[in-house]
């Protein structure tokens, strides 16, 4: 799934790429904006899942 | 044959690219977790000053003796100020105003300075100077003068070290006091008795966060409100 003929599968490059963005900018949330940690922490898991179902969701889309 | 080969050298640099893509994020991460809870050095040049360094980092960077390089630039910057024509006093320093006393025919504006402000300490009023006194110096420290300590914004300052600069003024004697802490214990100043000096020239610095006061003859009444923000040099105190 992850290795294909060679090189590693783009869905799983993107995922790995868009959590780190994800993270990132969560870290920059958390600094910046007054809102609870408990707000913050539940919407970057909300943007992590929802974010990676989807790349993997369109990366496994039959062309 | 050659078609297999292109294809071949085609996956490769994909890989690599790929690689490469995967060692970016793993290096973002590690810096995150390296920092924390200190910003990562990626997010850092987009927070403001006080985010990007916050005080638990500087404090310990002050306690180790070793600062970090973007914030020591940052922390000397010395920029331009405007200084407001006329009669008016301007604020010796940048921070929050932190007390306005009238204590035995004195009156005394408390600036603190946090690590954020700019540290250029400025003339209130344009005068000579009089006489630089160092108080609390480097070898004598333990304890602050009698008089100091009955000065009820030194609290909580067991050992200040300062330096007074007296100006002979069209109002009198005009001190500014520079108060830095124990641990800080750097000041310095950039002028000599007998100089003359305009509103808002820089005097001298204060090496990190403290506490500037302006010490003014008689009663003085400000324009600036406890708690204000106020710039050196450029922020007006006084109406006349």
């Amino acid at each position: 799934m992850f290795w294909i003929d060679g090189r590693l599968a783009w869905p799983a490059v993107v995922a790995v790429l868009f959590s780190t963005l994800a993270v990132l900018a969560i870290d920059f949330a958390w600094r910046t904006v007054q809102a609870p940690v408990w707000l913050l922490a539940i919407a970057g898991a909300g943007i992590l899942l929802a974010g990676n179902t989807a790349i993997f969701i369109i990366g496994a889309r039959p062309r | 044959m050659n078609a297999d080969s292109a294809s071949k050298a085609a996956r490769s640099r994909i890989l690599w690219a790929q690689m490469l893509i995967l060692a970016l994020c793993a290096y973002a991460i590690a810096a995150l977790a390296w920092s924390f809870p200190y910003p990562s050095p990626l997010i850092k040049p987009l927070l403001p000053p006080k985010l990007r360094w916050p005080s638990q980092e500087i404090s310990a960077w002050v306690e180790e003796g070793e600062f970090d390089s973007d914030f020591a630039r940052y922390f000397a910057r010395d920029p331009d100020r405007s200084v407001p024509p006329g009669a008016t006093l301007v604020s010796p320093a940048d921070g929050i105003v932190q007390d306005i006393a009238y204590i035995g025919g004195t009156t005394y504006l408390v600036v603190g300075l946090s690590f954020w402000d700019v540290h250029v300490v400025r003339t209130p009023i344009a005068g000579t100077v009089k006489s630089i006194d160092m108080e609390g110096s480097y070898l004598e420290r333990l304890a602050p003068p009698a008089k100091l300590q009955e000065m009820h914004f030194l609290r909580g300052k067991a050992a200040p070290v300062q330096a007074v600069i007296t100006l002979a003024t069209p109002r009198g004697d005009v001190k500014v006091r520079m108060i830095t802490s124990y641990w800080a214990s750097r000041l310095k100043t950039w002028i000599y008795p007998g100089q003359k000096l305009a509103k808002g020239d820089r005097i001298g610095r204060i090496m990190l966060g403290s506490t500037v006061i302006a010490e003014l003859p008689g009663r003085t009444a400000f324009e600036v409100k406890l708690g204000q923000h106020v710039s050196g040099g450029s922020t007006a105190l006084t109406m006349h």
